[in-house]
């Protein structure tokens, strides 16, 4: 009985597995067409990069280093979010530099563009360290329920077969030795 | 009549001038390789000092900037030590914008909440020094530093503190100090004999640099009362009038407001290239100008001392091309984009 009662919670326990991996896979398959936007971004940052190294020539590396130090420096929190019990990173930009103190326009410019990627790069990092910790609670999850398919059900199935013939064959024995008394009593009588 | 004296110190910068790098040394330079092959050519120049203390196969182009500008500081100080009296005093304020740019860098650093790097500093000789740099450079606020400037020839400093507490904008107080230093300045050429043509210089320069102040506020969106602040109150041949309406108007109205005709020109490209985004070609059109109209000086006065300040102007403009050229060169810019950054 025991036995009977683990097994039926175990099968239950991998169809709950079963809905948690099909849930993950439908939201890494979803997670997965947001990742194309890195492109976009690269090919947008590398423009940016090339506009910032002619800043950088024209107005020397001091001068921007020392400009930079004046528009104060970006704040991230990053906190953790459950999706089927899986943490996956919450960022949210608390302060921006202020630009509007650099004074020269084309370094104002330069770092406005930035400004306006470093939300899209932020969150494609979110997205890229949720689908690495999505897939990998997913190969957990396969592992689970596969080890539970193959080996624990299995194993569980044998034990009750097993217990189940044994006691069915106690049962004859039992049966056959009272019909034997029973027998030998009634001889005796007679 | 100038005093031998003064004579002395325009001959001696006709000698100083042919030390600057002319146009092929320019081409070759954008010719070369890399950051190692430009500084073994600059070896052949004024820089070799400097540049023979290191292994140019390992230098950087941060190396050289510093290089570059304390090569700036000994040129511009060199005249101020060989001048004398009204001169001297006309040099001496002159040459205040090295400091001028020190200071800045402490303002934006301590506006920022971060430390100061004194690495980033341009040399100024102590003797010439009118700011304790060492104490400025652990000030952690503003006021601080205006403590610190008080009994400086930027003790007006102070009286800014509160509009920039208003507006929490550095360039308020960065402008403020230009404002001083060209103020200082402007009324020290009145003692020279050569006032006129060294006004053109300076003055030239104010009015590029209001222009260029009013170009990058309208593109930030400054507040036009903060932008008319920002200015510098010398016109030149930009009356002042006509700065107070280019800060309230529109950008495009920048055109119809300058009337001088080499400005309103300069004023046509530069909105032109604004409209289009091209940002970095303003501020290399505004600097070119007044670095041609500099040499157009030296060419035309070579016996006044207005040569000289053209000199001192020269000089900067190389220090700046060279710097262009040793970031360009390390950040591997093509020769073409290069060509178009140099002053």
């Amino acid at each position: 009985m025991k036995f009977r009662t683990s097994l039926d919670f175990v099968q239950k326990a991998m169809s709950v597995l079963k809905l948690k991996r099909d849930r993950l896979a439908a939201d890494l398959n979803s997670l997965l067409k947001e990742v194309e936007r890195r492109d976009v971004a690269e090919e947008h940052l590398m423009r940016i990069y090339s506009d910032f190294k002619s800043v950088l020539a024209m107005l020397g590396y001091s001068e921007v280093y020392s400009a930079c130090h004046s528009v104060g420096r970006m704040k991230v929190k990053v906190s953790e979010d459950h999706v089927m019990n899986v943490p996956v990173p919450h960022v949210r930009i608390e302060a921006m530099p202020k630009l509007d103190v650099l004074g020269d326009p084309s370094l104002t410019q330069t770092g406005k563009e930035l400004q306006g990627l470093v939300g899209e790069l932020l969150e494609i990092a979110r997205i890229e360290a949720s689908i690495e910790r999505m897939a990998y609670e997913l190969s957990l999850v396969n592992r689970k329920i596969n080890a539970i398919e193959k080996m624990v059900i299995p194993n569980y199935q044998t034990n009750i077969k097993y217990i189940e013939n044994f006691l069915s064959d106690e049962e004859l024995e039992d049966f056959t030795r009272i019909k034997h008394v029973k027998a030998v009593s009634r001889e005796k009588k007679t | 009549m100038k005093t031998a004296r003064i004579l002395f110190l325009i001959a001696r910068t006709h000698g100083l001038m042919s030390h600057l790098l002319k146009t092929q040394d320019y081409t070759r330079l954008m010719g070369t390789r890399d950051m190692q092959r430009m500084a073994d050519y600059l070896l052949a120049t004024d820089y070799s000092r400097e540049l023979s203390l290191i292994s140019t196969s390992k230098v950087t182009a941060i190396q050289l900037e510093g290089i570059i500008y304390k090569k700036l500081s000994e040129r511009w100080f060199s005249l101020l030590a060989m001048s004398s009296g009204k001169t001297r005093d006309l040099l001496e304020a002159y040459d205040e914008r090295l400091e001028i740019e020190n200071l800045k860098k402490v303002i934006r650093a301590v506006h920022g909440k971060e430390n100061t790097t004194t690495e980033l500093f341009i040399s100024v000789p102590r003797k010439y020094q009118n700011v304790n740099f060492r104490a400025l450079s652990v000030a952690k606020s503003m006021t601080e530093v205006a403590d610190l400037l008080k009994e400086t020839p930027y003790s007006d400093f102070e009286k800014w503190l509160a509009e920039y507490e208003t507006h929490a904008n550095s360039l308020i107080l960065e402008a403020q100090l230009d404002k001083t230093y060209y103020t200082n300045l402007w009324n020290r050429t009145y003692k020279n004999s050569d006032r006129h043509k060294i006004r053109d210089i300076i003055g030239t320069e104010i009015d590029i640099r209001n222009l260029q102040v009013i170009l990058s506020a309208k593109f930030v969106k400054l507040d036009p009362q903060l932008v008319r602040r920002m200015t510098i109150d010398l016109g030149h041949r930009l009356h002042r009038s006509v700065v107070t309406k280019l800060a309230s108007g529109d950008l495009q109205g920048v055109t119809s407001t300058v009337l001088w005709p080499s400005y309103s020109q300069l004023m046509h490209s530069a909105v032109e290239l604004v409209n289009e985004g091209r940002l970095i070609e303003v501020e290399t059109l505004l600097s070119r100008y007044t670095y041609t109209y500099a040499e157009s000086i030296a060419i035309k006065n070579p016996n006044s001392l207005a040569y000289v300040f053209a000199y001192l102007s020269l000089c900067l403009r190389e220090a700046r091309n060279l710097t262009t050229l040793a970031i360009g060169k390390q950040m591997n810019i093509k020769q073409e984009s290069l060509r178009s950054l140099l002053s």
